[in-house]
């Protein structure tokens, strides 16, 4: 394949460019406006919602260039091949490629409520969250208790 | 190659550039949201915002952190506390100390 080293910078600087707009979207997604909800108003109480959020991502790329070993053609094997065979360019190759992958989370952490009697923060408990984290910890102690009782025995 | 050389070069330059304006490594900051005004309570949440940067890796955690009350001409300050996490590291506290009194039990009776 031949390489045009212009036509291939200029798809690299592209690629950088698009790489640096989505880095600086990865770090504006968990913006503040999803970690405070906006405030809802049922009677005497208004209510703003607050979240834990968190987003990552990544990327990866790599790219090479190469050219083809250059051969020593002796005298005899030139004569072989032909004049016009003998004298076509040697081409330079080339190529890239590159990946990426993202995700986000969102967790309720707390509701501030605005009242008559004052501003009060209310933590929300995650039940789902704590009990898997104990279901986990629970099978944890229990296989390593078994594996003890099975060496005593 | 020569021609490679200079421009492979720029473009190394500009990959630091955007590196660099994207960021350090680690940055934790406290960052407040917009005021919500209720009647003559003004309330200022803020935020907690760690951002790490691990070579083309981004990972960005915002909690919330605290309020801070207006009323009149008193200022209070409310911690939001999470509960959920300090739950998890409590069980998790609790299952370390299982396994080192289980381990200790089990090494107690080897002994004997």
């Amino acid at each position: 394949m031949d390489l045009d080293p212009d036509q291939f910078l200029q798809n690299l600087q592209k690629e950088s460019e698009a790489r640096a707009a989505t880095l600086q979207k990865l770090y504006s997604a968990a913006d503040s406006a999803k970690v405070f909800g906006q405030p809802v108003v049922s009677g005497a109480y208004t209510v703003i919602t607050a979240a834990e959020v968190a987003g990552g991502g990544g990327f990866g790329s790599g790219m090479g260039f190469g050219k083809p070993p250059h051969k020593r053609m002796s005298v005899e094997s030139r004569d072989e091949e032909g004049a016009g065979e003998s004298a076509a360019p040697r081409g330079t190759g080339g190529g890239g490629g590159g990946g990426g992958g993202g995700g986000s989370m969102g967790r309720p952490v707390a509701a501030i409520v605005i009242g008559p009697e004052g501003v009060d923060v209310k933590p929300i408990l995650d039940v789902s969250k704590v009990g898997l984290t104990a279901v986990a910890a629970l099978s944890g102690i229990a296989l390593f208790g078994l594996k003890i009782l099975k060496k005593r025995l | 190659m020569g021609k490679y050389d200079i421009d492979m070069n720029t473009q190394y330059h500009r990959l630091a550039g955007i590196r660099a304006a994207a960021g350090e490594v680690a940055r934790l900051r406290t960052v407040p949201a917009p005021d919500v005004t209720v009647g003559s309570t003004t309330i200022t949440p803020f935020e907690r915002v760690l951002a790490l940067r691990l070579g083309p890796t981004v990972v960005v955690r915002r909690r919330p952190w605290a309020v801070a009350v207006s009323e009149a001409d008193r200022v209070s300050r409310h911690h939001i506390p999470d509960v959920t996490r300090m739950a998890q590291a409590g069980i998790i506290f609790a299952a370390l100390l299982g396994f080192w009194a289980l381990l200790k039990e089990h090494r107690r009776q080897q002994e004997a």
